[in-house]
């Protein structure tokens, strides 16, 4: 009986099971051969086949998996689908990066998988212990790659994340504790059963125990005020590392939250204005304070505070429109996030600089990489017809469509204050002259995923139809 | 199947604008082969449309407006003709163009545009429906404006090309409002239903309506074929290059205004009818005269085809639409054929001016005897191809009124006239020496297709009664009486073209002498342009200029001095109340982000200070919420 649901249960999980495997596989071949072709082989090889196993699975009707574990529904597909694009994409980007040394190329690769099976665990949790595993397995991962360089800069970044998200965890640590004290159980189900059940009395101590969950994942989503390891730690980390910190943990997260909410709906009521207020006070700090950067990766940390404020929106009105509009928009987000770190990629493997001035020019020296950037850049500053423009729409419109126009209208006022500092990147580009007038060529992997995220951004932004349909079978 | 037969020349151009240098001299084998192809296409749609029956394919286009706009292409005995003389002589013209153009720098160029013609061409011809008709219409004219200043080197091509598109501009201008008009009132543009928007004018009692319109489709059809007052293009056109003469500018273009009017005839009412037929007399008598003292070869062809055409408009003004075309189709035969012809003297001799030519006919026997046969067909001699051609117009106006057949009669002897007096100028007489050694006729490549179109100049009237329902068989009378014509303009040709006869008599001199100068000055119409419209146009925009500088200027200067006035003021209030408050808002913003700023030091055991502060705080909110 237990070993028919475990051999059942894997059969559904097979994606991940072939990512982890081939994850310790490109460990072990970085190891042996200390070469960065086989490495990069094996891992190309892996990916093609948890993709088609992922299409496999597409198939397959909602189930529950290792004793109710896990659940493996169309949500969890979509983000099975997010995070295998962004481990894709990433690979991609850490190819031909020079700032990991070639002997931990297979290391880096493997970890980079293992977060992807850990982002895909995060979305599927239906228990509270899978919830804190996947967690902690995105996150040690995570600080691994963070401090892979081995320089200072990235030790020290390594260190700080991994001490804030201790912290962090040892704080949803303490939620849950309190959860499962309150009600007895651990699986999400059973856990909304008790909750229905339990007497007002309990409610302020069931609300603080989720307020202390919520707070972990506030952290994985770098929701102010628990983003301050954010601009530290992406500009510490190797620029690829960066791209996936930016989009992966923030989709899981997403995903979770959405699980947890549903979860805990008869108390969400208490935590929900907080939420509320603090989505604004999360948009509004991480446009404001990229306005005055420099550093191109610190930028693009506060404009990822900045996008994870308006995805907030989507959690806050919890309706249906409003959770379509975060997979669409999670959707853009991973194309056009992506794709404008593929150009820092491109452009810091070229100068050694990471400062905004290194851009400088860029529409003479590489002009279809500045052309890619500036759609990426537009995209994520949400002018149509880009793929980032649909996404800002769904979002605001569901804003409006539950009532919370001011949320709609700080959304609105924040993408005008993010222009400019998304525009003034263009501006170096097009208007400033270079500072070296050689030709800058991207490397080939790099062009792929420039490539890729660049159609994916201005078809699915001219055509948003198929998105639609694949999302609205979801919900 | 149908969209294959504009289709290929349009895929030539892509070809031939885009690789066409690296092909070289194969560029012109690609417009041949895909204008052959076309040629071939149109010729197997015969049997079908010989049955009377309409081809079509169509797409929908606009569904937004009430009815659809199904725009397509479709094929019927009208349209048919028209595709057969594009093909069949575009083909053979552009056979003729290798040869001609041979040494040009921008060879392929050439035949790019030329085949966009074509392509333009039989989609003027094919299309079913008012907005497609007009989108070619006005590609042709494009492609016109390219070839006639083809070489626009030559400062005179450059201005004839303008001239062209600007003159033929107030043609289309008039042909769009029309366009415009019939969809505000009858809501359909559909060419294949006409009728029906003829009698939904009739029903309602609105034929003033249709006269209107149909007086605008006319006034772009005068544009196009170069009737009076538009006429003046033409002759300025003949700076492009002579294959370019023969086929835009004498076989087909210039005949699509006729083209259109035989096939809008439902919409044409009697009274517009009316104007057709006057415009279309008095353009054919008018060139007809001017053709007499023209020099230039090319010039007295110009205006032999636009004499020509306002013969074939007057046909139409006479609602005899099948003489009208079948006059087309056997006049684009010859005058194709004596613009190439003309070509060929000009190729051979490099000189177009009547004075310093003469006695070629031994040098060019080939040329010559082909400019023979198409003078003969054009000056209709019997059983040549402009005989039936003429006769049929001519029978048809002798059913209308006898004075009109008169008046078309003399037309006709002085279509003879100025036909034989260019061909025994050139071709007879005593050689005028050239600096340039013997002439010889041209390479095979051009004689070819000239002796091709030959044999439909002779042949091609035998077509008429199958293929355009006029009435066949001899009339006597008209037979007599048009040789007589013709008999009369060879013979004044003779006399007084050739051997410098003076026929009139002392007391008529100075008339004739005026009269003389009138025609050769082309009466004076480029001139009258010149001093009534453009010469007014330009001291208007003097004056306006003026006006502009004294009293626009004036007033903007005065209204500036009090604008600098009241920004000053406002300048003032600008800098303490506007600034004061972006200035606010900025220092807030940069205040908020040194905040942010501040809290991000660096310094890790700050940042776990925050998270557990931030953490009670939100619990005590959340506490308080919940209580």
């Amino acid at each position: 009986m237990v070993s028919a649901t475990l051999v059942e249960s894997l059969r559904l999980w097979l994606p991940e099971v072939i990512l982890g495997l081939g994850a310790m596989g490109v460990v072990l071949c970085g190891a042996l051969t200390h070469r960065r072709a086989a490495a990069a082989m094996l891992t190309a090889v892996v990916l093609f086949a948890s993709a088609v196993l992922l299409v496999n699975a597409q198939a397959t009707p909602p189930a529950e998996g290792f004793f109710g574990m896990i659940r493996l529904d169309p949500l969890a597909h979509v983000f099975r689908w997010l995070a295998w694009g962004v481990v894709a994409l990433v690979v991609l980007m850490a190819w031909c990066a020079s700032d990991v040394s070639p002997k931990w190329f297979g290391e880096y690769l493997g970890l980079l998988m293992v977060v992807g099976v850990g982002l895909m665990l995060m979305a599927e949790a239906q228990h509270l212990l899978m919830a804190y595993l996947a967690i902690e397995l995105v996150s040690l991962t995570s600080y691994l790659l963070v401090a892979l360089t081995r320089d200072a800069r990235s030790s020290e970044a390594g260190l700080k994340y991994l001490l804030f998200g201790a912290l962090s965890s040892g704080i949803m640590l303490f939620g849950m504790s309190l959860l499962f004290g309150v009600t007895g159980e651990l699986a999400f189900p059973a856990i909304r059963e008790a909750l229905e059940r339990l007497p007002s009395s309990q409610m302020r101590l069931c609300a603080t125990a989720v307020g202390l969950v919520s707070v972990g994942l506030a952290f994985k989503i770098s929701m102010v005020p628990f983003h301050l390891w954010t601009p530290d730690v992406y500009e510490g980390a190797p620029v690829p590392v960066t791209a996936m910190l930016s989009v992966g943990p923030k989709a899981a997260g997403f995903a979770l939250w959405i699980r947890v909410i549903q979860m805990v709906e008869p108390v969400w009521g208490a935590i929900a204005p907080a939420v509320w207020w603090l989505t604004v006070v999360t948009m509004t700090v991480g446009n404001l304070a990229a306005l005055s950067q420099t550093n191109v990766k610190r930028l693009l940390a506060y404009s990822t505070i900045g996008q994870v404020g308006y995805l907030l929106i989507g959690l806050s009105v919890r309706t249906a429109a409003g959770i379509e509009a975060i997979l669409v928009y999670l959707a853009a987000y991973l194309f056009m996030n992506l794709g404008a770190f593929a150009c820092v990629v491109a452009v810091v493997t070229d100068s050694g600089s990471e400062s905004v001035d290194a851009f400088r020019g860029l529409a003479r020296r590489a002009p279809v990489l500045a052309l890619c950037c500036a759609v990426f850049l537009l995209s994520l500053a949400g002018l149509p017809p880009l793929f980032g423009f649909i996404g800002k729409f769904l979002l605001f419109g569901a804003a409006i469509q539950s009532q919370a126009v001011w949320l709609a209208v700080a959304g609105v006022v924040n993408s005008a204050i993010a222009l400019y500092y998304y525009v003034n990147i263009i501006r170096q580009m097009y208007l400033l002259s270079p500072q070296q007038a050689r030709p800058l060529r991207p490397a080939a992997a790099v062009q792929v995923a420039l490539g890729v995220c660049g159609v994916a951004t201005v078809v699915f932004g001219v055509f948003p139809s198929g998105v639609f349909a694949w999302i609205q079978g979801v919900i | 199947m149908l969209a294959w037969i504009p289709g290929l020349p349009l895929a030539a151009f892509a070809v031939l604008i885009l690789v066409g240098r690296r092909l070289g001299r194969a560029s012109a084998w690609v417009s041949v082969a895909a204008l052959a192809s076309s040629a071939f296409l149109t010729l197997q749609l015969t049997p079908h449309v010989l049955d009377g029956q309409r081809l079509a394919v169509s797409w929908r286009w606009l569904s937004a407006t009430d009815p659809a706009w199904f725009l397509g292409l479709a094929v019927d005995r009208l349209s048919w003709v028209m595709l057969v003389l594009v093909t069949v002589i575009g083909t053979l013209i552009t056979i003729y163009s290798i040869g001609y153009m041979q040494d040009d720098a921008r060879f392929s160029r050439f035949f790019a545009y030329l085949s966009l013609f074509c392509a333009a061409m039989l989609g003027l011809v094919m299309a079913n429906h008012f907005v497609l008709l007009y989108a070619c219409w006005e590609l042709v004219g494009l492609c016109s404006y390219l070839l006639i200043s083809f070489w626009f080197e030559k400062p005179e091509a450059a201005r004839a090309g303008r001239k062209a598109f600007l003159t033929t501009r107030v043609g289309d201008t008039g042909l769009l409002i029309g366009i415009l008009a019939l969809w505000v009132t009858a809501g359909q543009l559909h060419l294949g239903r006409l009728e029906e928007i003829r009698t939904f004018f009739v029903l309602r009692d609105q034929t003033w309506w249709l006269t209107i319109i149909s007086t605008l489709i006319f006034l772009g059809a005068v544009g196009k074929s170069a009737q009076i007052p538009l006429h003046v293009w033409l002759p300025d056109a003949m700076e492009g290059p002579t294959p370019v003469s023969a086929l835009i500018h004498a076989a087909t273009m210039v005949a699509a205004g006729v083209y259109l009017v035989a096939r809008t005839l439902p919409l044409f009412t009697p009274e517009s009818l009316r104007l057709v037929l006057w415009i279309g007399l008095a353009t054919h008598l008018f060139a007809g005269t001017v053709a007499l003292t023209m020099t230039d070869i090319k010039r007295v062809l110009a205006y032999s085809t636009i004499s020509q055409l306002g013969l074939m408009m007057t046909a139409l003004g006479l609602g005899a639409a099948s003489s009208a075309m079948f006059h087309l189709s056997t006049h684009a035969f010859f005058k194709a054929l004596l613009f190439m012809a003309a070509g060929s003297v000009i190729h051979a001799t490099h000189r177009q001016d009547l004075r310093e030519l003469g006695g070629l006919g031994r040098h060019l026997p080939w040329t010559r005897a082909l400019f023979l046969i198409a003078a003969l067909s054009m000056g209709g001699f019997p059983l040549l191809s402009g005989f039936w051609s003429k006769d049929a117009i001519l029978l048809s106006a002798r059913e209308h009124a006898p004075w009109l057949m008169w008046t078309l009669l003399g037309g006709a002897a002085v279509t003879a006239g100025y036909i034989f007096r260019l061909y025994l100028r050139c071709f007879h007489g005593s050689p005028v020496a050239s600096g340039c050694g013997t002439p010889h006729d041209s390479p095979a490549v051009m004689i070819l297709p000239m002796a091709a179109l030959g044999l439909g100049a002779a042949f091609a009237g035998f077509a008429g009664p199958g293929v355009f329902h006029v009435h066949g068989g001899l009339d006597v009378p008209m037979l007599i009486s048009s040789s007589v014509a013709l008999s009369i303009g060879v013979t004044l040709a003779f006399a007084v073209g050739l051997k410098r006869r003076v026929l009139v008599p002392a007391v008529l001199r100075p008339l004739g002498t005026k009269l003389y100068r009138l025609a050769a000055n082309k009466y004076y119409v480029d001139e009258a342009y010149q001093r009534w419209i453009i010469g007014p146009f330009l001291d208007a925009t003097a004056w306006l200029s003026r006006f502009d500088r004294r009293i626009i200027d004036g007033a903007v200067d005065a209204a500036g001095l009090g604008g600098w006035r009241i920004g000053q003021w406002k300048e003032r209030f600008d800098r303490v109340v506007i600034d004061g408050i972006v200035n606010g808002i900025a220092l807030v913003t940069r205040s908020i982000g040194h905040v942010v700023r501040r809290a991000q030091t660096g310094v890790i055991h700050h940042y776990l200070f925050w998270v557990v502060a931030a953490s009670v705080m939100l619990m005590l909110w959340i506490r308080a919420v919940s209580a």
